[in-house]
């Protein structure tokens, strides 16, 4: 009875500071952030935010096509030459910050590692 | 039993947690199912000390050692930060949300706060794992290499001959 009296309350918190995160959030950003949507033909692309019939999906965005436009994700603007095509074709959906937790991890396992040697000998 | 237990949990999550913190490892379906997976094991974590957090919270602006108040500090960040990573990564789902049919818009705007929330958990992780370090040496060792050692030792006595040594002092002189 208490586990789940314990379980319950932090459900309860879980869902409370999730909403609280997504509430800073999208007060933060405005209109660009919103609740997930159900995916459909006429569905914004969730890559670049245009309605193209084309729509490359989830995957890296291709290049700009000579005469088209794509919305920017940085300014919202549409310019054939988009100045942050860059982080829709390289960085989307790629994990940047990787490295540093490799790193990070790494150092720690290798600590621990020593400590428990030391302690096994 | 109840530190056997602890330490199993703690174990798995830490394990868990090292394989959705290196998406570039993993790749991104890894990643994303097994944060899910960190997230209830994380739960689990949280509700087998919730008697500890409700005890040291109620006493946090009376009389309290340093450690526990800074724990709960600790705890407390970890948590929202967590939370943070979860929702924010539910924000640039690629697939965990593609399955039920779904996308979420604003995966510019929550990608550097996933970075950001993601990093600022690992620290900490760090953090945690160094403040409890005691009880983690004490529950490795007691509960992990002094029974293996004693049972190590058992066997080499039950694999040993039961023919006296010939060279021992008394039977030289």
């Amino acid at each position: 009875m208490k586990t789940i009296k314990a379980a319950v309350w932090a459900a309860v918190l879980v869902v409370l500071v999730g909403v609280a995160v997504y509430g800073v959030t999208a007060l933060a950003a405005g209109s660009d952030v919103g609740l997930p949507e159900r995916v459909t033909t006429a569905s914004r692309c969730p890559v670049a935010g245009c309605t193209s019939s084309s729509c490359h999906g989830a995957g890296p965005a291709p290049e700009v096509a000579v005469g088209g436009t794509m919305v920017c994700p940085k300014v919202g603007c549409e310019a054939e030459t988009c100045h942050a095509s860059d982080r829709l074709t390289s960085h989307y959906n790629e994990p940047k910050t990787s490295s540093l937790n490799l790193w990070i991890l790494g150092l720690s396992l290798f600590t621990i590692a020593m400590i428990a040697i030391s302690l096994y000998l | 039993m109840k530190i056997t237990r602890d330490l199993i949990i703690d174990a798995v999550l830490l394990a868990v947690y090292a394989i959705a913190a290196n998406p570039a490892a993993t790749g991104l379906l890894i990643h994303e199912w097994v944060s899910i997976g960190a997230l209830l094991v994380a739960l689990v974590h949280t509700v087998l000390h919730w008697d500890w957090t409700v005890e040291t919270l109620r006493r946090f602006l009376g009389k309290l050692a340093v450690a526990p108040r800074w724990n709960l500090v600790i705890d407390v960040v970890a948590f929202v930060a967590f939370i943070a990573v979860m929702i924010s990564g539910f924000g640039v789902s690629r697939h965990v949300l593609l399955v039920f049919g779904y996308f979420a818009p604003g995966y510019f705007v929550w990608k550097p706060v996933h970075s950001i929330s993601a990093v600022a958990l690992l620290a900490l992780v760090i953090v945690h794992l160094a403040m409890h370090w005691k009880w983690i040496a004490t529950a490795v060792r007691t509960r992990i290499v002094e029974p293996l050692g004693a049972r190590r030792g058992a066997a080499a006595g039950a694999a040993a001959p039961d023919q006296p040594c010939t060279d021992s002092p008394e039977r030289v002189s």
